[in-house]
């Protein structure tokens, strides 16, 4: 059943030259599987590990966000806690920045972060505390930087959040104490929108400092607040994660003349694209001599791991249901290189841009599908034969009552998906799900009369 | 010796001043009253909000329950803010309407539909023709975060169902109505695990005795495979056995009396303004809250124990004979929601536990009185509310702590101390089941007993290089 106004979110590829309805506000009553502002703000900060995140408002945005990314830290832990300012009704009345004040005092000493992060939530965006006042005030007394964050939740959508975050990172960086010092010598890059989910950052980073790459800054996995503020001395600012980051790239490109390269991770074409961008920018004949190898290498090794899955995955059909829109492009790729056909593609913040990418690379007739909700996807997997949803923690349930697999693509998950190690962690996981025996059980009628 | 004053100095340890919350033990309104709407038959809860609240609140209890859970936001913009929420509450009923044919929505307010003063049960009020045009009732409970915990949202629903699906009648009306149906009761539960709802059902069937259970998410919240998807999961008490209770004749209700829960209790109301007997005690957890259970079934039945149940009270007997000396005096940190955390204060009465810090999500300013009457001796207890496990954590560290029982996220206490953590109550994060973990009646008490024995053989036997094969 589609809502009618959600008519023009779904399209089938190839069938007709309407693009694709896109960016608008959730449809009241709808069931989106999107959250709000502070929910996009805390996808991008939530990772930086060393900084105190709080969040200003009553107690149920932090506590479920609590813990719920799979973004690993080589270090602090500080960022797995969950601090919140917890405004009762005496706030709600008479205003809450003299609450915030106190708690930012007392956790700041407390805790000593090299940073703070306050995000306003919807109350706080109504109340009309001025948070910008108390973080700059705190910020002078305890001489570390205090970032407000406008996540106010109403104000927008989670894409509005990217961008709210964005600009608090905008404040940090080159702001570092050593911050005019020359760029370092050798081929720097920035990584921006990974976020260190189950350890992929370090995947990554070992493929680029085997090909002679040093990193700068990781926005924001495994991120330390240091490294953000000396982000600008960076060559090349690689993006990924078109959605949260692609606005923090620009303004750096603006301001301190870092280009950007858009890549992804996800499967063994892009990953192979994401190092040959690197190395050609650079134009270095060794780097790119030493890349070829490492590409070649790689995927020999990953072809040979996948072998034996392809055979029995040849013909299966996959559903993919993503947050951002490059996870859903890459992984049409990466499906097709198990021999599975992607039926149904869609994702929450995807761009005009990213769903004609999509319909560009979709067999014909592919469900592409924008902001969807229950209701919608369980038709469309079942309209279309999928036999597996890639997806998150709201997809799941669907999935197993539709009795077919899944694959958690999502912030939680604790399997590496990322880089060539993380095609074959996928091609096992696909593997795993479709061929478990509970689904003959699953699907089937028990005993009866 | 005995402390039995209400401000001991061991209690309210929060080591924030500022009032900060680390790491909070309570969860927010809203959710305690989609809980509730959950229990209702083919109703969609609806957050009357920004669409984070329903998203996020959806997540988190999917990761419990493991179920799809569709709950439905008016989504606030910006404009709506200042315009008011009439357009988009509209819109919200109009296409939850559409897509899921519900025959109730159950809408609960957030912090922000609050503080900005919407008068929902006005849009419910100017809706009477699309209510009786659509055949979909409307119900409204104020839910605001800034007050309360999840349970205190959980109650205030029921109460608001409740009364509001059997409101007070004129004179001429009461003499109208039938005779009460003295053979069918009312139960209403607080939050409690699917399966412990299936047990309440049980022990009443087996009375022979007719009920209406609310709320019933026994089965909505742990659905079987589905043959074919489904809109909305098959379960829930109806809204005619809800427009019912007022004719029934007992009511049931298992709650916490202290407090302002005072003045949310459904049982009340019906005994109030209906005339139905009503009976309140704490969730049946442990010997002495299963027998008032029972003894009541008795009473109202007038039949005898059945003997599944003597027998499941009697094997529960024996297995606290077996394990009575793994458990005599083990210190014992315990949070959760107020309800459970009494109740289970009163099962380690029986069992000679010895709780060292007691933390509720909310705060009841009763509540401290409570516990400590139940441990008259034990002048090493600490009572903590509106909690925060970075407190516990603090606090705890040094008082020799033995075991945690609670929900997953006290793990953090477990791995800190290094002692055993037994799961229980909500939310279950990190092990399947959740929905499937038992407390009420015999069989749930025996559950959560031989969890509590076998988590601290286990934690003694890896403990040891012995390597012992028997314990």
């Amino acid at each position: 059943m589609i809502l009618t106004p959600r008519i023009q979110q779904i399209k089938e590829a190839g069938m007709s030259s309407h693009d694709i309805k896109c960016e608008t506000k959730s449809l009241a009553g709808s069931v989106s599987q999107r959250a709000c502002v502070f929910c996009g703000s805390r996808v991008v900060l939530y990772p930086i590990s060393d900084a105190l995140h709080l969040v200003h408002g009553s107690i149920g945005c932090a506590v479920y966000t609590w813990d719920i990314r799979g973004a690993l830290s080589s270090g602090p832990q500080l960022h797995r806690n969950s601090f919140s300012t917890n405004l009762q009704e005496k706030e709600v009345v008479f205003g809450g920045e003299r609450k915030l004040d106190l708690v930012l005092d007392e956790l700041i000493d407390k805790y000593k972060p090299n940073a703070a992060f306050v995000y306003s939530t919807c109350i706080v965006g109504v109340i009309g505390d001025d948070v910008e006042a108390v973080c700059r005030k705190m910020s002078t007394l305890k001489g570390i930087p205090i970032l407000p964050v406008h996540s106010e939740g109403f104000k927008g959508t989670k894409k509005d959040g990217y961008r709210a975050a964005c600009e608090a990172l905008l404040k940090l960086i080159g702001t570092g104490d050593n911050r005019d010092e020359e760029s370092p010598h050798i081929p720097t890059i920035n990584i921006l929108g990974d976020f260190n989910l189950a350890g992929e950052l370090w995947i990554l980073k070992e493929y680029y400092q085997k090909i002679g790459i040093k990193i700068q800054a990781t926005l924001t996995g495994d991120a330390r607040i240091s490294e953000i503020r000396n982000a600008h001395k960076a060559h090349l600012n690689l993006v990924q994660c078109s959605g949260s980051m692609t606005y923090l790239a620009k303004e750096m490109e603006e301001r301190w003349g870092i280009p950007y390269k858009r890549v992804s991770y996800f499967g063994i074409e892009d990953m192979s694209e994401a190092l040959y961008t690197v190395a050609e920018f650079f134009g270095d004949m060794q780097m790119i001599q030493k890349t070829s190898e490492l590409v070649r290498e790689e995927i020999m090794s990953v072809f040979e791991s996948i072998k034996p899955m392809k055979e029995e995955l040849q013909g299966k059909k996959a559903a993919i249901y993503v947050g951002g829109a490059f996870k859903g492009i890459s992984l049409i790729k990466a499906l097709r290189l198990l021999g599975i056909k992607t039926v149904v593609v869609g994702s929450q913040t995807g761009s005009l841009d990213d769903y004609r990418m999509m319909e560009t690379l979709a067999d014909p007739g592919t469900v592409i599908v924008d902001d969807t909700n229950p209701m919608e996807l369980s038709e469309l997997v079942q309209r279309k034969g999928a036999d597996i949803l890639i997806g998150g923690v709201k997809e799941r349930p669907i999935a197993y009552k539709l009795g077919i697999a899944f694959c958690d693509h999502n912030h939680e998950r604790k399997e590496a998906l990322a880089g060539y190690e993380g095609m074959v962690n996928f091609a096992k996981e696909v593997y795993a799900s479709i061929n478990s025996p509970v689904w003959k059980w699953v699907r089937s009628q028990g005993p009866r009369i | 010796m005995k402390s039995i004053e209400t401000n001991h100095s061991l209690d309210n340890g929060l080591i924030h001043k500022s009032g900060a919350i680390v790491n909070s033990c309570k969860l927010c309104s809203p959710l305690g009253a989609s809980m509730v709407y959950k229990g209702i038959q083919n109703c969609i809860p609806m957050l009357h909000g920004s669409q984070g609240c329903a998203t996020y609140i959806r997540r988190y209890m999917i990761s419990h329950f493991r179920e799809p859970i569709d709950i439905a936001s008016s989504n606030f913009s910006e404009s709506t803010t200042i315009f008011g929420g009439r357009e988009q509450f509209l819109m919200a009923i109009e296409n939850v309407k559409n897509q899921y044919h519900p025959d109730l929505i159950g809408i609960a307010s957030t912090c922000l539909s609050d503080t900005i003063g919407e008068d929902v049960d006005r849009y419910i009020g100017e809706s009477k023709q699309w209510i009786t045009e659509n055949k979909t009732q409307l119900v409204f409970t104020s839910t605001p975060s800034y007050q309360g915990c999840h349970e205190e949202g959980y109650w205030r629903t029921l109460y608001s169902i409740v009364k509001s699906m059997n409101p007070v009648l004129t004179e001429k009306d009461l003499t109208l109505k039938s005779k009460k149906n003295i053979k069918k009761i009312n139960i209403i539960s607080g939050i409690s695990s699917p399966a412990d709802l299936r047990i309440i059902k049980q022990y009443v069937e087996s009375f022979d005795l007719d009920f209406t259970l609310l709320p019933d998410y026994s089965e909505t919240l742990d659905n079987p495979t589905w043959e074919q998807f489904k809109k909305i999961p098959e379960g829930g008490t109806s809204v005619d056995q809800i427009k019912q209770m007022s004719e029934n004749g007992y009511t049931l209700e298992f709650a916490s009396t202290t407090g302002k829960r005072k003045s949310m209790s459904p049982a009340d109301w019906l005994l109030d303004k209906h005339k139905v007997s009503a009976h309140k005690q704490l969730p049946p957890i442990g010997l002495r809250l299963s027998d008032e259970w029972i003894n009541i079934l008795i009473n109202i039945s007038q039949k005898e124990v059945p003997d599944a149940i003597r027998k499941s009270r009697g094997r529960l007997l024996d297995s606290m004979a077996d394990g009575h000396k793994y458990v005599f005096k083990k210190r014992v940190v315990v949070y959760g929601e107020q309800d459970l955390v009494t109740s289970l204060c009163s099962f380690f009465v029986e069992i000679g536990l010895s709780p060292v810090i007691v933390a509720i999500a909310g705060r009841d300013n009763e509540f401290p009185k409570v516990i400590r009457d139940l441990f008259p001796d034990n002048d090493d207890l600490r009572v903590f509310m509106d909690a925060d496990f970075e407190s516990i954590k603090t606090i705890g560290k040094d008082l020799n702590i033995d075991l945690v029982i609670g929900h997953s996220k006290g793990r953090v206490l477990a791995v800190d101390w290094d002692v055993p953590l037994v799961r229980c109550g909500f939310p279950i994060h990190d092990r399947v089941g959740g929905q499937r973990l038992m407390h009420y009646g015999y069989e749930g008490t025996q559950f959560l007993f031989d969890n509590i024995v076998n988590a601290l053989l286990e934690h003694k036997q890896n403990s040891s290089q012995i390597g012992y094969k028997y314990m």
